[in-house]
């Protein structure tokens, strides 16, 4: 089932145009892997979907209804949990309270401390975090058990939809799998995961299909299955071979992958 | 005994409490604490009539309205905002209450609830022009300080105003509670350890330090952070009008000079109890105890004799011994993963 389809998203940044009119669909317990180079609008896009940027025009459908997000609160009240690549951590507070910042679990007027402490541990040891304690302020944390932080808060909000922007980027080899396998589990669970990623190799391993975006355009969607890291990371750079590839299916890249994902997923 | 050394074996409890010395070397009240309880044991032994009943409790008494200001400050600071204009906002709301009860004839709990909406109001202002307009609250406080200083000296002409006689009024906030502790002391421990709780227990509270420590990352959190920063200024608008009703029922009167200069003495409290100016650090507790290390530092310097200007200077080279060991704290803290 389709869980969230955007359609015709724009966005400028003063001269910049980050997204030119780009289309995405996901379905329930679909990965989808998004790629493209630096600045081709993958993390504006993350944004957009997540209400922390506002598209300047274009549709948001959520379950088929239109669905118009003011702000982050607004798309996790929808059930759409996200990691920043720009992880927004509070680097003063400890490692708890990072993991549930703004959903702090109380008892009457109190937070309680306890409850957040041990569930963090629990969450950090489900996806192999070592973090010393979990009364460490994240301020003095490394990158990487940072963003382990960021990806065990979504996490543990849960939600139908996650979005995660370079979750593996500054992971070591053990974290990053264990974000690949964390992701198939959320998959299982029946969420729609929505991956950006530089790795082409991990797309391929967990992503169902591959979305790959170019100066704000799709430039075109594969299904893993039917695809090679190769043809990806043409796609990606943009190569005459992938271009060729492109414009072979005939009119804009764009309208062409998004109406056959439409079609072919529902005849499924 | 062997097993216990074992990798992967029962696991002592990582996220166990660290225990509470390990706590105070590491908390940014460390600084603080280490000199209040240096400058207490100094007057203890070196000093006449410095440990007395009475001495003790006169410092506290004389802390009260930093305290009471000072708590207000401590939640803006560690929301990342600032109010210069409290020292302002005091005597305005001073001159007001003096006014509403003699001039308007209006029964001393309407004019203390007037006061402290006036107060609430000014903060909601400063709030909505600060996180909404964007405006530093530095720029915006600063202007509150010129405007609401020249309010209450155009309301009185400049001249003392006559406040309550009312007795009843007058024992609640300038009476003794108890033997020789003063009921201003009462409402200053009460107002701080009300709003120490709710900082340091409540989701507000939490929402506060994420609002100073990373504003984004409160706002993408789902966290009204907008809205938490005008609360803050709100509360500490409130509680300059609450510290005016005490005054003017202590006192009896209202001079439209009362709190000049008290912004300082109250961001000195604030910050040399480890605030951070930068936001998203800093606790009641800590400016309960920079309040008092200046208060003992004064007293200390009137036991021993010393010249009343020589109490400016030593506030000033506390505040920079405080910034300079929370320094040092912050990089032990990160040095000690
Ligand atoms: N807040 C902003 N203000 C101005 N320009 C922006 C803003 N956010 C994004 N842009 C611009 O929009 C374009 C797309 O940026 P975006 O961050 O979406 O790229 P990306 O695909 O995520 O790149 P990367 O792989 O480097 O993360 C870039 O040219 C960027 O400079
Ligand atoms: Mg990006």
């Amino acid at each position: 089932m389709r869980v969230l389809e955007v359609a015709d998203i724009r966005r400028r940044f003063g001269g910049v145009e980050a997204l030119r009119g780009v289309s995405l669909g996901i379905d329930e317990g679909e990965v989808v892997g998004l790629m493209g180079d630096n600045g081709a609008g993958k993390s504006t896009l993350m944004k957009v979907l997540c209400g922390s940027v506002r598209p300047d025009s274009g549709t948001m459908t959520l379950d088929g209804k239109p669905l118009s997000l003011r702000s982050p609160r607004d798309a996790a009240a929808h059930g759409i949990a996200v990691v920043y690549q720009d992880l927004a951590l509070v680097d003063q507070r400890d490692v708890a309270t990072n993991v549930f910042l703004g959903r702090e679990p109380r008892r009457g007027l109190v937070v309680d401390r306890r409850l957040m402490r041990r569930e963090a541990r629990t969450v950090l040891d489900e996806l192999s975090i070592r973090i010393p304690s979990v009364r460490l302020p994240v301020g003095g944390l490394s990158g990487g058990q940072r963003q382990c932080i960021a990806i065990a808060r979504a996490v543990h909000q849960g939600g139908r939809i996650v979005l995660l922007d370079e979750p593996t980027a500054a992971l070591g080899p053990e974290q990053q799998a264990n974000v690949l396998k964390l992701i198939k589990t959320l998959k299982e669970r029946g969420t729609a995961v929505i991956v950006v990623s530089h790795n082409v190799d991990h797309v391929l391993a967990v992503a169902d299909r591959v979305v790959v975006m170019r100066a704000g355009l799709v430039q075109g969607v594969r299904d893993v299955h039917s695809t090679s890291a190769a043809d990806v990371v043409g796609l990606i750079l943009g190569s005459v071979a992938a271009d060729a590839i492109s414009h072979g299916h005939g009119g804009p890249a764009t309208a062409v992958a998004s109406g056959l994902e439409v079609e072919t997923r529902g005849a499924r | 005994m062997t097993t216990m050394t074992v990798p992967g074996a029962p696991r002592v409890d990582k996220d166990a409490d660290p225990g509470v010395l390990r706590k105070a070397l590491g908390a940014h009240e460390f600084g603080v604490l280490a000199a209040t309880v240096a400058i207490f044991l100094y007057g203890t032994f070196f000093v006449n009539n410095f440990l007395t009943g009475d001495n003790l409790l006169s410092v506290v008494q004389q802390i009260t309205f930093i305290g009471i200001i000072g708590t207000g400050m401590t939640l803006l600071i560690v929301a990342g905002e600032i109010d210069l204009s409290v020292g302002s906002q005091y005597g305005f709301l001073s001159v007001l209450m003096a006014y509403s009860v003699t001039q308007w004839q209006l029964p001393i709990l309407v004019s203390a609830l007037l006061v402290m909406a006036l107060g609430v109001v000014t903060g909601a202002i400063y709030g909505v022009i600060t996180a909404v307009f964007k405006v530093p609250s530095f720029v915006v406080t600063l202007a509150g300080l010129a405007i609401l200083r020249g309010f209450a000296l155009l309301v009185t002409d400049g001249q003392p105003l006559q406040g309550s006689t009312n007795s009843a009024y007058h024992s609640l906030v300038g009476g003794n509670a108890i033997g020789s502790l003063a009921a201003q002391t009462v409402w200053m421990v009460a107002v701080m350890a009300a709003f120490g709780w709710i900082l340091s227990r409540t989701k507000f509270g939490y929402d506060v330090y994420a609002t100073g420590g990373n504003m984004k990352a409160a706002l993408n959190a789902g966290i009204r952070a907008v809205r938490v920063k005008i609360l803050c200024f709100c509360i500490t608008g409130a509680l300059c009008g609450l510290a005016s009703v005490i005054l003017v029922g202590w006192l009896g009167s209202a001079n439209p000079l009362t709190g000049n200069g008290v912004e300082l003495s109250v961001i000195a409290a604030v910050v040399v109890g480890g605030a951070s100016l930068t936001g998203g650090v800093g606790s009641v507790t800590g400016t309960l105890l920079g309040a008092l290390v200046a208060g003992l530092i004064g007293n200390l310097l009137v036991l021993i004799g010393v010249d009343g200007n020589w109490q400016q200077v030593a506030t000033g080279a506390l505040i920079l011994a405080a910034v300079l060991v929370n320094r040092f704290i912050a990089t032990r803290q990160a040095a000690m993963r």
